[in-house]
């Protein structure tokens, strides 16, 4: 079985006398897997979300995404990676506010350049699937719900068709009723892609394949 | 391109800040273009009123003292000197022309200037151009008098009009010479030059002002140009190789003592006395733009706070930390390029309409676009400086994208 995340051993500090450290000795996620990840503030979500991304690097031990080892390749072609492989989407505060919604997603392909464009039938698709119409794709992004900007946030992480999808508690700024909507309308539309969900909230797991939780992840390296 | 539009969007989006940075620039850009403009304005108006004169004899004072009262009406001459001298001045082989001037009346608070009619052909302004009627001619008789083109306006008077002079230079005079009412005769075109400002007579007529009973007496005979005092003879030499020489042997004129002074030289003194106050204009107008270009640079670190998210989102997009850094120079460079152009429409507005007011009250002609070349480098000056100011923010936010990762909620 093909491997979206491959850790081992991966060990990570953001200084030498920060008390906070990061260790995982044995992750693995397959390809094409839904994961649940219970990660609440404090637990070292950031520093591991950041490492799979490839913003920062300097850890020990081994870390492979989509069979890349991130530390291995030089910060241009991490970021060009990222750009083309993985979809990433934050709590809130996911577009650029001054930009309308269609100009956020295309911001996505710009950075992604060089990777196959998407087609218009599939930007078309993803905006049926998410409820996108013109009217809100042309608004300022600055001026849309949180509900309607999640959707374009999500619209944006799919439209280079990454095979890794990273969501931080994406649903935390939505309303109850909206939450299940959401997750489920992300799962539908990133079908193909491995995604990755970071959430406080342990309600949330049933719609994923798998749970992980990372304190008892972290856990598992100390015993 | 991208990286324009984003520039550009993300300034829109926090105009009001943005809007007063540039304000702030344009008005410091705007006392720095204006100081080396009416700098280069002043010293070029000073130079094309003392075309074509090659040497400026007066009764022995400082080069500054005849140089300002016998060409800009600045100032009074200490003392006279003798008809005679002029004579011999001009009969000097080396001299080509000489023009005797004699001032100390006034019009309506114009200088009166008692001269000869080869004032009218032998006097230049701007690039050797001469003097021209706008209408009417120079003066035959002791009665007429020639206006300066400010004076006709100003004072609106037309070919005929017929005006009273008064002793001394005040607006308000009380010896007023009402017995020889002068009549205009001509008017000159608009030099731009302080002989716009004055009123021409016939020299021999300032005697008869000031001495009614000789003039009756002589007036059947030849003028008695011998009693004649003069204020100053403004000369051109026959070549300019002899103006030195002639300007030496001038200095040592036996029969009474003079100074002769070569126009450009003198102006040169007179930069020189103005360099300090030039200089320290310059420093203050530089400190300025300093002083706006670092509240610049405070806005910028103070936006990157609210601006966290958006680098953030860009970074996980895929942008380049270099990317993040351009974005803040390149907000430093646009804010300041509009300012300088900002800078460069109000002045030219301001000149615009302060032109026409220097012309007609003070004969001032102004340029009312800035020398390309001057502004074009006080543009690269403060782009220049705004770029290394910026890069206080701009790496700060590099380091910090680099560094401390995305931030997750």
């Amino acid at each position: 079985m093909e491997l979206a995340i491959n850790v081992s051993d991966l060990h990570f500090s953001w200084n030498k006398n920060s008390s906070f450290s990061l260790s995982i000795a044995d992750w693995q996620v397959s390809r094409g897997q839904k994961v649940f990840l219970y990660g609440p503030s404090g637990s070292g979500k950031s520093t591991l979300l950041n490492l799979l991304s490839g913003v920062i690097t300097g850890y020990t031990g081994q870390l492979k995404v989509l069979d890349q080892n991130l530390q291995a390749i030089s910060g241009a072609k991490r970021d060009r990676f990222r750009a083309q492989h993985i979809g990433m989407i934050f709590q809130q505060f996911n577009l650029l506010p001054y930009l309308n919604g269609l100009q956020n997603i295309q911001l996505a392909q710009h950075f992604a350049s060089g990777s196959v464009p998407a087609s218009q039938a599939f930007f078309e698709q993803i905006c049926t699937n998410l409820q996108l119409s013109k009217p809100l794709l042309n608004q300022a992004a600055g001026t849309m719900s949180v509900g309607q900007q999640q959707r374009i946030a999500v619209a944006r992480a799919l439209i280079n068709q990454p095979e890794l999808i990273i969501a931080d508690e994406p649903t935390s700024a939505l309303d109850s009723e909206l939450r299940d909507q959401f997750i489920q309308l992300l799962l539908s539309t990133a079908s193909a892609s491995t995604v990755i969900f970071v959430s406080h909230d342990k309600s949330l797991a049933e719609h994923f394949d798998v749970q992980y939780d990372l304190a008892a992840l972290q856990k598992a390296n100390k015993s | 391109m991208m990286l324009m539009r984003l520039i550009v969007a993300s300034i829109v989006a926090r105009k009001t800040m943005a809007l007063l940075t540039c304000f702030s620039i344009a008005i410091s850009m705007l006392v720095l273009l204006s100081v080396a403009h009416i700098e280069a304005q002043v010293r070029h108006n000073f130079e094309r009123s003392v075309s074509g004169v090659d040497l400026i004899v007066g009764s022995r004072t400082s080069q500054l003292n005849l140089l300002l009262f016998s060409i800009f009406k600045i100032g009074y001459p200490s003392n006279n000197l003798q008809w005679q001298s002029f004579a011999t001045i001009k009969a000097n082989p080396q001299v080509d022309w000489a023009v005797p001037i004699s001032m100390g009346d006034s019009h309506q608070g114009y200088g009166v200037v008692g001269t000869t009619q080869d004032y009218f052909s032998q006097l230049k302004y701007a690039d050797k151009q001469p003097l021209v009627f706008v209408t009417g001619k120079y003066f035959e008789n002791d009665f007429d008098v020639v206006l300066g083109s400010s004076v006709a306006k100003e004072l609106d008077y037309a070919l005929g009009h017929e005006i009273v002079l008064a002793h001394g230079a005040g607006k308000v005079s009380f010896t007023q010479h009402k017995q020889h009412p002068f009549a205009v005769v001509g008017v000159l075109k608009a030099t731009g030059t302080p002989i716009d400002r004055s009123i021409y007579i016939p020299i021999q007529s300032v005697e008869i002002l000031h001495n009614p009973g000789a003039h009756q007496n002589e007036h059947e005979a030849e003028h008695a140009d011998t009693n004649q005092t003069l204020s100053a003879v403004i000369v051109g030499a026959k070549n300019r190789v002899a103006i030195l020489s002639l300007q030496r042997s001038l200095s040592q004129f036996e029969a009474e003592p003079l100074t002769a002074i070569i126009p450009g030289l003198a102006l040169r003194e007179l930069w020189q006395m103005m360099s300090t106050v030039e200089l320290s204009l310059r420093v203050i107008s530089i400190l300025v733009l300093f002083a706006s270009l670092i509240g610049m640079t405070t806005m910028l670190l103070a936006s990157m706070r609210e601006r966290r998210h958006e680098l953030s989102v860009l970074r996980a997009l895929g942008a380049r930390p270099w990317l993040i850094l351009l974005l803040v120079e390149g907000e430093a460079l646009l804010l300041t390029f509009v300012g300088c152009i900002l800078a460069y429409v109000l002045l030219c507005s301001g000149l615009y309409l302060l032109e026409p007011v220097l012309l007609s009250k003070y004969s001032f002609s102004l340029q009312v676009y800035p020398d390309g070349t001057l502004f074009i480098n006080y543009v690269l000056l403060a782009l220049v400086l705004a770029t290394l100011l910026a890069l206080l923010p701009a790496i700060s936010a590099y380091t910090k994208s680099l560094k401390s990762g995305l931030s997750f909620g």
